[in-house]
């Protein structure tokens, strides 16, 4: 398979995800999408390190899944104390910071 | 004799410290000692140094001792030192001495105070102030004495602050005595610019052109008649009487006011090379003994007579000083200091015993109750009216001797009428103070035969004439029945003795060529011979005339009161209905022209300056820029909606057109 359909996939799999967070309100759908585009770019991180016959894309693909699980922990931890809170945790009610 | 001279001046500023810091929580006995003791070992070390001096020739007296290098730039250097010479020394022993007095009498005087320690914090600061000025060795620390001085006075004069008027006349003198500072200071910049140093040494030896010579003695003299308050910058020292009496005895008669005179003394080689200076300096010290004196012939404060008695005796001393005969004013500053402090400390024992009354209207016949105060004031009385052989007699004397002599050296028509001047004013001096004396010992007390009829009609009287103070000397003024009236306790009645025998004997340190004895001059010989050695001699036969007018003059003004007043005081309605009368009782509207025409209009400059420069302008201005920030942001702050869901967009949307960007550019 060449590069390209390696990288078509990529590229839709991050236009979903960035689709998922403008029209999701539930933070963990959010999340979910955001895990989609990063996951999209680890795809072409390892398509590229396949053809550019290179080991640094594999490599910064460790440090993004590393990355991202230590920003779900973060980001479960905020929805956890925001829903004791709040009991809700529809993001369009969040808008406290309101100018 | 260095470190001595330093603890004369170091001393009253630790008892400043001391009683400043720690005095209010300290029993009267402790705020005495230090207050006293301050000032006392000052005199006792003061009068160690004068003996010391005694014991050297004439030529080693004058000794400068640098006691702190400040400033070394270049050529340029500046010590702290202190000048320790006759002139210091004459002045140094008045302060103290009089001063060691007026402590002692305080304690009486201030007994019921309870800012009592405030009061001798404030005393102890002034002498330590007034040391500094005399013994300063550079122009610069004699404008550090001479504005803490001011400062002194300041806080003394608006003591009770609780009193209105005495904060009023506080600020009156504070701000009249920065005019004289603001002279003096321009004088010290044109001293430096011109001269290149500061200490007198060099100062004093340099030559300046005429035109520079003259502008520097008359900047020296505009500092010279703030401080000593004559015209036309007298004004503060009437209204400097709402302070405690001890203040204007030791103040505002006997030692600051006499700075202005002193500072010519100390010049006196600057005020040698300018002509000019030296006739402004007669021509204001006589005009302002003459107006001064003319005041105080109807005033009814008896503190306020003092005051302009001591104007009047301070243009003596400018007059004599204006003649060349510096030694003569500094003589008739000495004598002054004696008589005028024992003046008012008499009239302060009056008001003691009185309850706060000042009001010569309201005394009288208290020859039979206050027998020490009344013989002491008499004394002073007669002193400073120039009756021989007290000590006012023998100053007066020289000063209108040499005014004489100058004329006829001169041939100059103005020295005459300064001469004539100066005998008219001698009668007027006689004349208010017996007037004075008469008013309150003689005739029978008026205190407490006041009705309620004429007790309004004086409240009335004292509305429009802002002249009487009817409440000064103390919070409240009580009227005390004759029978309660008490002779002051003796810590106040023995300064009056003391002072009573300094004004008999004090004359006699100065000349009595006129009596046959040509090689008795103590206080002439001891003074640097420049202080004298350019004024005018007199012959012997016009020196008898001079002494024999003035002595008439005195001799006629107190057969004028005895005529007038000797019976009593008795207040001639009728005179009040004489134009005349009403302009100098008045004091010529001075006070209300000069609010015409300076403070009515800088209030409501200020007023104007308040509402529309403050109010329009300088508010409208930050409020305008607040405004724009306001504006601004209720714009831009419609952006933050608080929806994550148009943040995440406009990152997108950002990231998009980053992308499109580098995609463009290829």
């Amino acid at each position: 398979m060449p590069l390209t359909a390696y990288l078509i996939v990529s590229a839709v799999i991050f236009t979903i995800g960035v689709i998922g967070v403008l029209i999701r309100r539930n933070p963990l759908i959010i999340f979910m999408s955001i895990e989609l585009m990063l996951n999209a770019v680890n795809l072409s991180f390892v398509a590229l390190s396949h053809f550019l016959d290179s080991v640094d894309g594999q490599m910064f693909v460790f440090l993004v899944l590393t990355v991202a699980a230590a920003e779900v922990v973060v980001g479960l931890a905020l929805i956890v104390s925001i829903f004791r809170t709040r009991h809700n945790i529809d993001v369009d009610e969040m808008n406290v910071l309101r100018g | 004799m260095t470190n001595l001279s330093l603890w004369v001046l170091v001393l009253p500023l630790l008892g400043f410290i001391i009683l400043g810091l720690m005095g209010r929580f300290m029993p009267r006995t402790a705020i005495l000692t230090i207050g006293w003791g301050a000032c006392g070992l000052a005199f006792l070390l003061a009068a160690v140094n004068f003996i010391n001096m005694l014991s050297t020739s004439a030529a080693q007296r004058s000794n400068d001792s640098v006691i702190y290098h400040w400033i070394s730039a270049g050529t340029f250097s500046l010590d702290f030192g202190a000048l320790l010479d006759p002139l210091s020394m004459t002045m140094l022993l008045v302060v103290t001495g009089v001063g060691l007095l007026i402590h002692i009498y305080s304690a009486g005087y201030m007994a019921d105070d309870p800012g009592l320690w405030r009061f001798f914090a404030y005393l102890n600061f002034f002498i330590f102030a007034m040391v500094l000025l005399v013994i300063a060795d550079t122009f610069l620390f004699l404008l550090v004495g001479w504005g803490l001085v001011g400062l002194a006075s300041y806080l003394l004069i608006g003591f009770w602050y609780q009193r209105r008027s005495a904060v009023a006349a506080a600020q009156k003198a504070f701000v009249i005595n920065i005019i004289g500072d603001l002279g003096l200071m321009l004088a010290i910049f044109l001293i430096f610019a011109q001269s290149g140093h500061l200490d007198y040494g060099s100062v004093l030896a340099h030559t300046f052109s005429g035109g520079t010579a003259t502008a520097i003695c008359l900047l020296l003299f505009v500092a010279c008649a703030a401080k000593s308050a004559q015209l036309p910058l007298y004004m503060w020292l009437p209204d400097a009487m709402e302070g405690p009496t001890p203040v204007s005895a030791l103040i505002h008669a006997a030692t600051m006011v006499t700075a202005g005179v002193y500072l010519v003394a100390r010049t006196s080689p600057l005020f040698e090379q300018s002509s000019v200076a030296l006739a402004v300096v007669a021509g204001i010290g006589g005009v302002t003994a003459l107006y001064a004196a003319s005041i105080a012939l109807v005033q009814l404060d008896i503190k306020r007579v003092l005051a302009y008695s001591t104007i009047s005796q301070l243009g003596y001393m400018f007059m004599a000083e204006g003649v060349h005969n510096y030694a003569g004013g500094i003589f008739h500053l000495v004598t002054h200091a004696f008589f005028k402090a024992l003046l008012f400390l008499g009239a302060g024992a009056i008001i003691h015993a009185l309850g706060g009354e000042q009001d010569m209207r309201k005394m009288g016949g208290l020859w039979g109750r206050l027998r020490i105060t009344g013989v002491t004031f008499l004394i002073g009385a007669l002193a400073i009216s120039g009756i021989i052989p007290l000590a006012g007699f023998w100053s007066k004397d020289e000063i209108l001797g040499s005014v004489l002599a100058q004329a006829t050296a001169s041939g100059n028509v103005w020295y005459y009428v300064l001469w004539i001047i100066g005998i008219v004013t001698a009668g007027l001096t006689a004349f208010y103070m017996f007037r004075l004396f008469f008013g309150i010992f003689a005739g029978s007390y008026r205190g407490e035969t006041a009705t309620a009829a004429e007790h309004n009609a004086e409240v009335n009287e004292a509305k429009d004439e802002n002249t009487l103070v009817t409440a000064a000397g103390h919070q409240h003024t009580v009227h005390i029945r004759y029978s309660a009236i008490h002779e002051v306790p003796r810590v106040m009645s023995t300064p009056l003795i003391i002072l009573a025998v300094l004004s008999v004997v004090g004359g006699f340190i100065g000349s009595l060529a006129l009596f046959g004895l040509p090689g008795w001059s103590p206080l002439t010989s001891f003074l640097p011979s420049g202080l004298h050695a350019h004024a005018a001699d007199l012959p012997l036969g016009l020196a008898w005339i001079s002494t024999g007018l003035s002595l008439l003059a005195g001799v006629l003004g107190i057969g004028l009161a005895w005529r007038f007043y000797g019976k009593g005081f008795g207040y001639k309605t009728q005179m009040q209905g004489n134009p005349l009368y009403q302009l100098v009782f008045h004091k010529y509207y001075v006070d209300e022209a000069l609010n015409a025409v300076l403070v009515t209009p800088i209030l409501a400059l200020g007023r104007g300056l308040t509402r529309y420069l403050e109010g329009d302008v300088l508010d409208g201005g930050s409020r305008g820029i607040s405004m724009v920030f306001h504006g601004s942001s209720a714009v831009i702050r419609r952006v933050q909606t608080g929806y994550m869901r148009n943040y995440a967009l406009g990152i997108l949307f950002g990231v998009v057109v980053i992308v499109v960007y580098y995609a463009m550019r290829g």
